[in-house]
């Protein structure tokens, strides 16, 4: 017995030797992993929405085409034992779409083609698209109670919320990676197609798309698998002294830092959000070429850029709660459960209490460029929306009045129709107080863009889009710059215009190349060429890279260079420079633009344990899965019945091996007298 | 799924060799341990056989050059353990379950035959074994409807009882060694380890239509004879004890 071990420890050392070894040399040859966009898991205070798999799934490539493919998926599958991952145009991702291919019972995983090449906009699109409700974050506006509210968009399918129990992968070749997993994928497809789905050996994948979080946010929350979605809003101002009690009232200009869309990894969102954040740069630019500087004005202009808006007004909410309720620092002995190094206050955790400057009773009026890069092009002008004409009526007329030629501004509610504030971070501080006026500046009319949170808003006509933009930006520039000195109309100087090249460059920059001239003017980026606009998840202290560029393009604007002698001061660093002072663009600014954290205004974070709460199920309460890292690989399987029929030579071969050596002992001892 | 090749694969490639070794060979320790002897001398033939595949860089990639290297070296660790075990036949004569029993000699070769097969098979198939646990497949580049693991299986299995039969023979022929029957006999052995070696080649080959099917027939033709050769051997030995239930 002991020598059988010893063989069997034999075999076995032999066995792990080779498994690894296999791991290096077999395995490249069956399996070809590719690069992956995944839909992931979110929760919120009831429940989770996004896809997950619990284990590795598989299946035989299968090309749907049309919404009839779909439909007919069940009939003509050509064997009903087998298991399929269906590839799809990503205009075909809708609940109801998935529901049926999922009744099936043949379906293990989806792969959508958002574009066919690095240039977007092929193979063709609907018109319109969008995964999000019809009503985007209503439950979290302004209107949340109100009996009949405005659907701002009517097209939208909901399938971001949509609890999705199937792995579902994005192709969009847009990098040397995912044009590869685009290739394989589509070659595999099409040998299928060739083979007619039949002719086996044919060609399959499997995925890994493991999510921790399970049940709701709270829960996840409370195991640490889950992590608030959010980041790092920036709000900037040009006038650095202002305090709560100056008593001057305050402008502020607004726009959104984030989007959303069924794959946060290939989220970019032209329309919304990166249009009205270039708007918005483009006006705080043209601000800050007047021959009179903005600061000597009776109202301050405050710049928010807020980030996690696209759940549930995360940024806009945090903020307007902090700066309209008292701030009280309760600097606590013992455990420091804040990670923020050096925070000005650990308990609440902040990095800076420069946000108490900001009286919420002195802000007079908000103006917000929602989406305003004219890519649908239908009316070629610009629409501002007003939550009430009477309040905000006079800052509408300025508007109204300032807007030029081609790219007029007309009252929404000029056709007689009243639909109040489209989706916007305005609907956070007039939830607050009702009486701020507030505008909201866009491209659309009576319904949101078409691809709103879609990942098909992903096309961007530069030309057209920088000149709309460059138009926009002056009109709204020119009527803060009135605004901001009480005057309902008078002459801008003509340095008050928005620069076009910089719109252009700021477009380029943020959806295509990030390291492009214009941010290596602030820091050097290597290699980043399209980032991501989804917020991300929240932590103390993070900066993304949209948050980073916005603090230091805002702050370079915004911000008083110190002088050496004649010279601006020179810096490689911030520690060159003195206290409260940024090293932008190798000089030595001081600026009152600073970081606010976003995260949803339901969750709060547990100083005693270190953990985040669900504090409110009623506000936004947004998390993100941890996950294991999502794998998709593409191989050659054979039919079980070929499987099958491998097992029964075996078992036939092992038989028959068995009968004979029991026939020639048999044999022998009879013959012999041994064995 | 892959769960039936798994089971088909592993029943193909190690049914002989387990029904052998359970049925025959683990009721007897002492055949065990020669067993392992001679398990451990392949594995020293193969590991000096990895050692020069390493050292030669240039030829890593021509599987013919290390086909040359390996099947000599096996080979001459096959004289080496019959030397082994003939100068410690006495030895083992005297500790085996029937000490007086003329037919030890060749029940010695077999277990030594299937030393050499068992280990054969583990260490060239295991790995491709543990494969099929897995979804992903590859077809056999010369039979495209057939999976090389399953052709892999059906060829360990017929090399491990091959290296049964040679090693009977290669035992009977360095007994007879300065005679032409010995050196015809140990001829076939070298010539026939070398068939079926290359003829394996015919699997990876994608010119070559069908062949893997002609480097199983040439496994089985080879296997044929050799199995004809141990017959008569045995006959000749022990020819009217063995054989004579038919004359009966």
């Amino acid at each position: 017995m002991l020598l059988l071990s010893l063989l069997l420890c034999l075999a076995c050392h032999i066995h792990f030797t080779n498994a690894q070894d296999i791991a290096t040399s077999l395995y490249p040859y069956i399996y070809t992993d590719l690069g992956t966009w995944p839909c992931v898991r979110l929760l919120n205070a009831t429940g989770s929405v996004g896809c997950q798999s619990t284990s590795g799934t598989n299946g035989i490539l299968y090309q749907l085409n049309t919404q009839d493919d779909i439909e007919n998926f069940n009939q003509n599958i050509p064997t009903s034992w087998e298991q399929w991952v269906v590839v799809i145009p990503y205009g075909l991702l809708t609940p109801s779409n998935i529901q049926t291919l999922e009744s099936s019972k043949r379906l293990s995983g989806v792969i959508a083609i958002i574009n066919s090449t690095a240039t977007p906009g092929s193979p063709s699109r609907p018109s319109s698209y969008s995964p999000e409700s019809k009503c985007p974050n209503c439950e979290f506006g302004l209107y949340a109670n109100d009996a009949d509210q405005y659907t701002w968009n009517p097209n939208g399918n909901s399938m971001i919320y949509e609890p999705i129990n199937i792995p579902i992968f994005a192709l969009d070749p847009i990098d040397v990676l995912s044009a590869t997993a685009y290739r394989q994928i589509m070659e595999n497809l099409n040998y299928n197609i060739e083979q007619n789905y039949r002719n086996y050996p044919l060609r399959a994948v499997d995925f890994s798309l493991f999510m921790w979080a399970a049940v709701d946010s709270a829960t996840c929350l409370r195991r640490g698998w889950c992590f608030p979605v959010g980041g790092s809003s920036v709000y900037s101002t040009p006038s650095p002294n202002l305090t709560g009690n100056d008593g001057k009232p305050i402008i502020i200009v607004s726009a959104t830092m984030d989007s959303r869309s069924v794959f946060h990894d290939l989220t970019l969102g032209v329309e919304n959000d990166i249009s009205g954040m270039v708007a918005m740069f483009a006006v705080a630019d043209a601000l800050s070429k007047s021959p009179t500087s903005v600061a000597s004005f009776p109202k301050h202009i405050v710049y928010t850029l807020f980030n996690g808006e696209a759940w549930g007004y995360s940024g806009s909410q945090r903020f307007v709660n902090d700066i309209s309720t008292p701030f009280q620092c309760q600097n606590i002995t013992g455990t420091n459960t804040c990670p923020i190094k050096g925070a000005a206050c650990t308990q609440p955790c902040v990095r800076d209490t420069d946000f108490t400057n900001i009286n919420f009773d002195n802000i007079e009026s908000v103006v917000e460029f929602s989406s305003v890069a004219q890519s649908n092009a239908s009316g070629k002008g610009f629409w501002a929306h007003t939550d009430d004409s009477t309040t905000s009526g006079s800052l509408l007329q300025l508007f109204v009045g300032q807007g030029n030629g081609t790219y007029s501004i007309q009252d929404a509610a000029s056709d007689g129709v009243h639909r109040k504030l489209p989706p916007s971070s305005a609907q956070s501080f007039l939830k607050k107080k009702r009486s701020i006026a507030s505008i909201v500046l866009s491209d659309f009319h009576t319904s949101l863009d078409g691809y709103y949170h879609s990942d098909y808003d992903d096309t961007l006509d530069l030309a057209t889009a920088s000149s709309a933009i460059c138009s926009l930006a002056s009109s709204a520039a020119r009527s803060i710059w009135l605004s901001a000195q009480g005057l309902n109309n008078g002459t801008v100087p003509s340095q008050v215009t928005a620069d076009c090249n910089l719109v252009a460059s700021l477009l380029d920059c943020m959806t295509q190349n990030y390291s492009c001239s214009l941010i290596q003017q602030y820091y050097g980026v290597n290699n980043a060429a399209r980032i991501s606009h989804y917020s991300s998840v929240f932590s103390f202290g993070g900066v993304s890279l949209l948050s980073l560029f916005a603090f230091n393009f805002l702050g370079d604007k915004n911000g008083v260079r110190r002088m050496n002698g004649t010279s601006p001061a020179s810096c490689q660093s911030i520690t060159e420079c003195q206290a409260h002072e940024y090293c932008i663009r190798g000089t030595c600014v001081s600026t009152l633009t600073r970081y606010h954290d976003a995260y949803g205004a339901g969750i709060g974070y547990n100083y005693g344990t270190g953990l985040f709460d669900v504090i409110d199920e009623s506000a936004p309460t947004w998390t993100e899965s941890t996950w294991n890292p999502p794998s998709m690989r593409v191989y050659t399987v054979t039919s079980t019945r070929h499987q099958v029929v491998e097992l029964v030579i075996g078992i036939l071969w092992l038989v028959s091996s068995i009968i004979i050596v029991l026939y020639l002992k048999r044999y022998l001892k009879k013959t012999l007298k041994i064995a | 799924m892959s769960l039936y090749s798994f089971f088909g694969c592993m029943f193909t490639a190690y049914g002989p060799l387990l029904s052998i070794f359970f049925l025959y060979i683990s009721r007897d320790a002492q055949l065990v341990l020669l067993m392992v002897c001679s398990a451990f001398f392949w594995l020293i033939a193969i590991l000096l056989s990895s050692v020069i595949w390493f050292a030669a860089t240039p030829a890593r990639d021509m599987n013919a050059v290390t086909i040359l290297h390996s099947v000599i070296l096996q080979e001459l660790f096959r004289w080496a353990l019959f030397k082994l075990l003939h100068r410690a036949e006495k030895g083992l004569m005297i500790v085996s379950k029937n000490p007086k029993s003329r037919y030890n000699r060749s029940v010695f070769a077999f277990v030594s035959g299937f030393g050499f097969g068992l280990t054969s098979a583990l260490v060239t198939y295991i790995s491709t074994l543990v494969q099929t646990i897995q979804p992903g497949v590859i077809m056999c580049p010369s039979c495209p409807k057939a999976t090389l693991f399953f052709i892999s299986a059906i060829n360990t299995s017929l090399t491990s009882l091959q290296h049964i039969t040679w090693m009977m023979i290669a035992f009977e022929a360095y007994l007879n060694l300065p005679t032409l029957l010995g050196i015809l006999q140990g001829a076939w052995v070298l010539a026939s380890h070398f068939g079926v070696s290359y003829a394996m080649l015919l699997n990876a080959s994608e010119s070559v239509s069908l062949g893997c099917v002609y480097a199983i027939v040439i496994q089985v033709v080879i296997l044929a004879i050799s199995t004809t050769l141990v017959v008569l051997n045995l006959k000749k030995h022990y020819g009217a004890a063995v054989f004579s239930r038919t004359q009966r």
